[in-house]
């Protein structure tokens, strides 16, 4: 028997279909809403993630600074770096020289699958500055021993910049040719030129030993315990100059390299290396040259055809003799014992560079954060 | 011819108790239908009023920080802090000098061939705005360093390799840097920069910002944010909700909003100069009733804690 299709109508079908419908709208709803929370969910995780990448790559780039960057960035250049952080994420930093002692670093920190939209990106700078020792440099020598100047000897406190050092700023006030302690004395004799404001100035400071010892936040102890290169008490040295490896400065006790105060072109391997040298006892050097930060725990004698560009600091005396004699920079004798002179003879000169200084100062110094506000974000 | 006799036809149709049991079934059906719809409205409903109270949290939470992280307490920054307002000067761009002429700092441009970034704001300054400058000292060493705070007067563009911009002299910027559409900025202040203000000194832009909880018209509970410029009338404007409902502001643990400030040792501190983490708990609550398990309907609240670290306080 045949019965009419007509009889299978009714709205059972019609309402399970429209209520599965109705049904899957609100299901589709909720289930967009909880992926957009999921999504915003994984963005503030992603966020959190770069930030702390970019926070990372701000504190490895101190981690991991090479002192001969502080010489060998001119004003303008730029320095790269990249790391990686936990969760995969990445820091890109870029440091960015500064006139004077500062560094601009800015850390972009990057999670998720690069140029994709789940990922999250955040760049934070900071502001950094070596932390130079402050060190009262009074004249082109600073000493409190006695002094005999005899020969053709050059004391020029003016402020001048190291022939060839195309880098430096602007010459900085000039200083004291001599700074000598109102206690002892002082013998010129023979064809002495002494020049600076004022050429010889007697003062309270050259008998203080903070004036040799104490520099601001740091002292000479602890500049000495940082020393790239230390020699034992007698060491007799000749010959000091640049050793490389093709473009790679070698660092090097004995044939001692001190680095290359020559400045060249193309720049020689040396010229951005500035050691901190510390001796532990007498020092004896002829022939050569170098630069940086000289720290001797007794007397320095010079017997010719040196040349040094930077700070040198005696805790004893300073003796000069022969010929082709230069430091350019600042000496500083403190003559601990009442023995302890200062000889300057033969063909000699002392020029003050404070440039030379801040160069042999920097060379040794880490960045830190600058203070108060240093640290900015970027977005 | 044989006819065969044809069955009389029969009409189809529902007997009384047919009836009666597809009634009874249609409406047991239906009615667990309706009840299922509405059960899955309130879910949807209260789905979102769970999500829209969870990202308002977010965002309050996302805000904040990245304004907090930069104040330098240690340089006065926070004008005042309570349980529920906090006033500070809110740091949104920085930038270099690279002249000082006459007292008038020129900036760096936005954009350097080299790739270094040193300027960059979130919007660009404008008269009024205030500048901390990185000044020095005398001395080598950080011990004199410190920042003046200047306030910009005038801030005409510099589009060309000028002096009184950022010229290509001071080794900063190369040739093609500068251009109309990425200029110097040469930034009259008040009063005049001092000359020991030198090249290459960082710039700091800020403005005066308030946070706060405060209720609104519609009686609901908000975060607010209000910012001062100097010159503008009213110089501090009015305060606009950035984030919320959230639970009405209470001198306890219930706030919707609350500051809490410590200094370096973890100790609460009362003493601006010396805040070094600033903890905030924020806590919502959704605009509706929320009935997720259709046992009851009731407000849901949730809450989130964020510690930040100020990373200028040294």
């Amino acid at each position: 028997m045949h019965r009419s299709s007509l009889s299978e109508k009714g709205m059972a079908l019609i309402m399970s279909l429209g209520a599965i419908v109705i049904i899957g709208v609100l299901m589709g709803g909720v289930l967009f809403v909880t992926t957009q929370d999921y999504r915003i969910g994984g963005n503030t995780v992603r966020s959190t993630r770069a930030a702390a990448a970019a926070e990372l790559g701000l504190n490895r780039v101190l981690a991991t600074w090479n002192l001969a960057d502080n010489a060998r960035l001119r004003t303008g250049d730029t320095l790269k770096k990249a790391f990686t952080a936990p969760g995969g994420a990445t820091a890109t930093v870029i440091v960015t020289r500064l006139p004077g002692a500062f560094f601009w670093a800015v850390s972009e920190g990057y999670a998720g699958a690069m140029g994709s939209q789940a990922s999250g990106r955040r760049r934070y700078g900071t502001l950094f500055r070596l932390d130079l020792p402050d060190m009262n440099i009074l004249g082109a020598i600073t000493t409190q021993g006695n002094t005999k100047v005899n020969g053709n000897v050059s004391v020029n406190g003016n402020d001048a910049t190291p022939a060839g050092w195309t880098a430096c700023g602007p010459t900085g006030p000039n200083v004291a040719g001599a700074a000598i302690s109102p206690t002892t004395t002082a013998t010129v004799t023979g064809s002495v030129t002494i020049n600076g404001n004022p050429p010889s100035l007697v003062t309270p400071a050259a008998a203080d030993s903070n004036t040799y010892f104490n520099y601001g936040n740091t002292n000479y102890q602890l500049l000495a315990a940082s020393a790239n290169l230390t020699y034992p008490a007698g060491t007799q040295l000749t010959n000091v100059g640049p050793i490389a490896a093709g473009a790679v400065c070698q660092a090097s006790l004995n044939p001692a390299n001190w680095g290359d105060p020559n400045r060249a072109t193309p720049a020689g391997a040396c010229e951005s290396y500035f050691p901190t040298i510390h001796v532990l006892g007498d020092l004896k050097v002829s022939t050569g040259s170098g630069q940086g930060l000289l720290l001797v725990d007794g007397n320095v004698t010079v017997a010719g055809n040196f040349a040094f560009t930077g700070v040198v600091i005696a805790r004893g005396g300073l003796k000069m003799s022969g010929t082709g004699n230069k430091i350019t920079g600042a000496v500083m004798a403190a003559s601990v014992d009442v023995s302890d002179n200062v000889t300057l003879t033969g063909n000699t000169s002392l020029q003050y560079s404070s440039c030379a200084v801040m160069s042999a100062l920097s060379g040794s110094a880490y960045p830190k954060q600058a203070i108060q506000r240093a640290w900015v974000d970027m977005y | 011819m044989l006819t065969m006799p044809t069955a009389p036809s029969r009409r189809a149709g529902f007997t009384l108790i047919e009836l009666v049991i597809a009634l009874v079934l249609v409406s047991l059906v239906g009615s667990a239908i309706v009840s299922l719809l509405l059960r899955q409205q309130r879910f949807y409903n209260s789905t979102n009023d769970l999500i829209q109270t969870r990202q308002q949290i977010r965002q309050a939470a996302a805000m904040l920080p990245s304004d907090l992280r930069g104040i330098s307490s240690i340089s006065g920054d926070i004008y005042f802090m309570t349980d529920s307002a906090l006033e500070f000067r809110s740091v949104f761009g920085s930038s270099v000098v690279c002249a000082n002429i006459g007292g008038q700092l020129s900036t760096a441009p936005r954009v350097l061939a080299r790739g270094s970034n040193m300027t960059t704001w979130i919007r660009p300054p404008v008269v009024g705005d205030s500048i901390a400058v990185y000044n020095d000292g005398l001395s080598p060493s950080i011990a004199d360093d410190g920042w003046l705070r200047y306030r910009i007067t005038a801030m005409p563009p510099v589009t060309t390799n000028a002096a009184n911009g950022c010229p290509t002299t001071t080794g900063l910027t190369q040739a093609g840097d500068i251009s109309v559409n990425n200029p110097s900025y040469q930034l009259a202040l008040s009063p005049a920069a001092v000359a020991t203000i030198t090249v290459g000194a960082s710039i700091r832009f800020f403005r005066r910002v308030h946070y706060r909880i405060y209720q609104e018209a519609d009686n609901q509970w908000y975060l607010g944010f209000f910012d001062c410029l100097f010159g503008r009338v009213p110089v501090c404007n009015t305060t606009q909700p950035i984030a919320g409902p959230f639970q009405p502001y209470a001198n306890d643990a219930t706030s919707g909003m609350q500051f809490a400030y410590y200094d370096s040792t973890g100790a609460v501190t009362a003493n601006p100069i010396r805040v070094a983490r600033i903890s905030l708990v924020v806590r919502g609550q959704s605009a509706g009733l929320v009935n997720l398990s259709g046992v009851g309907a009731s407000v849901f609240h949730d809450s989130l804690r964020i510690e930040v670290g100020l990373r200028n306080r040294k």
